[in-house]
């Protein structure tokens, strides 16, 4: 009788700690929108314990990355063609809510299009940020730092035809050590639309078995430098060649809502070293 | 009366069970290629028992599995973790960039800080949180970072308090 009682309490205090991970969760994660269409919306649902007030603003940007294969979100600061800006469209409602612990609320985003605009892709950031509306508390002879998190979700709209490919620009870079191989791949978008896929890489031997390989979610906005970095199956395996297959699809995004370019298949010739 | 408190362990059971599962937005069964929402909690710090004029540093120890300050001056200083609580998709791929101040500001004094690193707690790496950057969920789809920092508090600090705010900003790559 004890034991159960003592279980049941166990039970409950674990429960207890099973709370909300994130303060707010944002339902899609990516928003495509295509002519004729000139709506789209997301659900954000408070999943913590507090009274939230959820703001929504917009930016302009898209991913790049830099010689060193880091990655960065340029801005309308520092872009040149801010052409593909979707801001000047952007509607949202609402832009401010209250939400209570665990209640969902839709937002409605509408492109105030009246006139048809040039053929091809428009991009945005909807930036969504969530308040607990209960002050920190400062406390006397301490500091404080108060942390805000934001959901930073991409909004892409298509204009008539859009078309996109991907070209592997090169491969650099190239060191082995450890029973690791690593590389620095490029890869730039074709076509009127950002590139939405899927990256697969393999290290065949000269029979042509697999020893190693990679998988990646990617989103080509202009190009892309991606480091990679595989082990090998077998410390001793002599690497041939390096094969590389993009794919218009993703694990994460429909199939339907992402352009389908042509399936590419890259060969690079690699020589382990002895 | 021993068969009813069984039942209710039950019923308790499968609630946490349900409640484990919204937590971590997963829906068993009735989704197909949609991505799990990604969701950002932030942990707020506060630093305890600083002494004037004094230069500390809160550092995230692996050892202790908690944040860590040094000197200890007074005996009193204590810092609780700052940092963020991350769950995306199993291998998926986080944008995070971070706004993080330069001084926290009190009603009469300032007091400089500065982010040295970013550790994350699931294997101990290291990054800048100075520089946006890419990280990959691993299997669970989670990662835990917290932040180290250096602050410097001002010489006379009677009577006030000092407040300021790290933004991050996350998004699926």
């Amino acid at each position: 009788m004890k034991k159960i009682q003592i279980l049941a309490i166990i039970l409950i205090s674990a429960i207890c700690s099973l709370q909300s991970v994130g303060q707010i969760v944002v339902r899609p994660n990516f928003i495509f929108i295509n002519s004729p269409e000139k709506s789209s919306s997301v659900t954000v649902r408070n999943s913590s314990e507090n009274l939230v007030e959820v703001s929504i603003d917009f930016k302009y940007g898209y991913f790049l990355s830099d010689e060193n294969g880091n990655f960065r979100l340029e801005t309308a600061d520092t872009v040149e063609n801010y052409n593909k800006s979707l801001l000047r469209y952007l509607r949202v409602y609402p832009s401010v809510l209250t939400l209570a612990p665990e209640e969902t609320r839709t937002v409605r985003i509408y492109l105030n299009i009246t006139q048809p605009v040039e053929q091809g892709e428009y991009w945005a950031r909807m930036y969504i940020t969530p308040k607990i509306l209960q002050k920190l508390q400062v406390k006397k002879s301490a500091p404080s730092i108060e942390v805000i998190t934001v959901s930073d979700i991409p909004i892409i709209y298509r204009s008539g035809k859009v078309n996109t490919g991907l070209v592997l620009e090169g491969i650099s870079d190239t060191q082995e050590s450890e029973g690791k191989i690593r590389f620095n791949t490029l890869f730039r978008k074709t076509g009127n639309g950002a590139y939405w896929g899927n990256i697969n890489l393999k290290l065949l031997d000269k029979s042509g078995k697999v020893k190693g390989s990679f998988n990646k979610n990617i989103s080509v906005f202009k190009q892309l430098q991606i480091p990679v970095e595989i082990n090998l199956e077998d410390k001793l395996a002599k690497i041939d060649k390096i094969q590389i297959i993009a794919e218009s699809k993703r694990s994460d995004i429909d199939s339907k809502k992402l352009i389908q370019a042509k399936k590419e298949e890259w060969t690079i010739p690699f020589k382990s070293e002895d | 009366m021993k068969h009813l408190l069984f039942s209710l362990l039950l019923v308790v059971l499968a609630f946490g069970m349900v409640n484990a599962q919204m937590a971590t937005g997963v829906a068993p069964l009735t989704i197909t290629g949609a991505a799990v929402g990604l969701t950002i909690e932030g942990l707020e710090a506060t630093v305890e028992g600083v002494v004037a004029n004094t230069n500390y540093s809160v550092f995230w120890s692996p050892e202790e599995g908690a944040s860590m300050i040094a000197p200890v001056v007074s005996g009193a200083e204590a810092a609780s973790d700052l940092g963020f609580i991350i769950a995306c998709d199993p291998f998926a791929d986080v944008a995070l960039s971070f706004i993080l101040p330069t001084r926290l500001l009190g009603a009469t004094t300032i007091m400089p800080i500065n982010f040295t690193q970013m550790v994350r707690t699931e294997d101990f790496s290291n990054y800048n949180p100075n520089l946006p950057l890419v990280i990959n969920g691993g299997a669970d789809g989670a990662i835990n970072l917290m932040l180290n920092y250096n602050f410097t508090v001002p010489k006379v600090i009677e009577g006030d308090g000092w407040t300021g705010s790290v933004v991050a900003i996350a998004s699926y790559q």
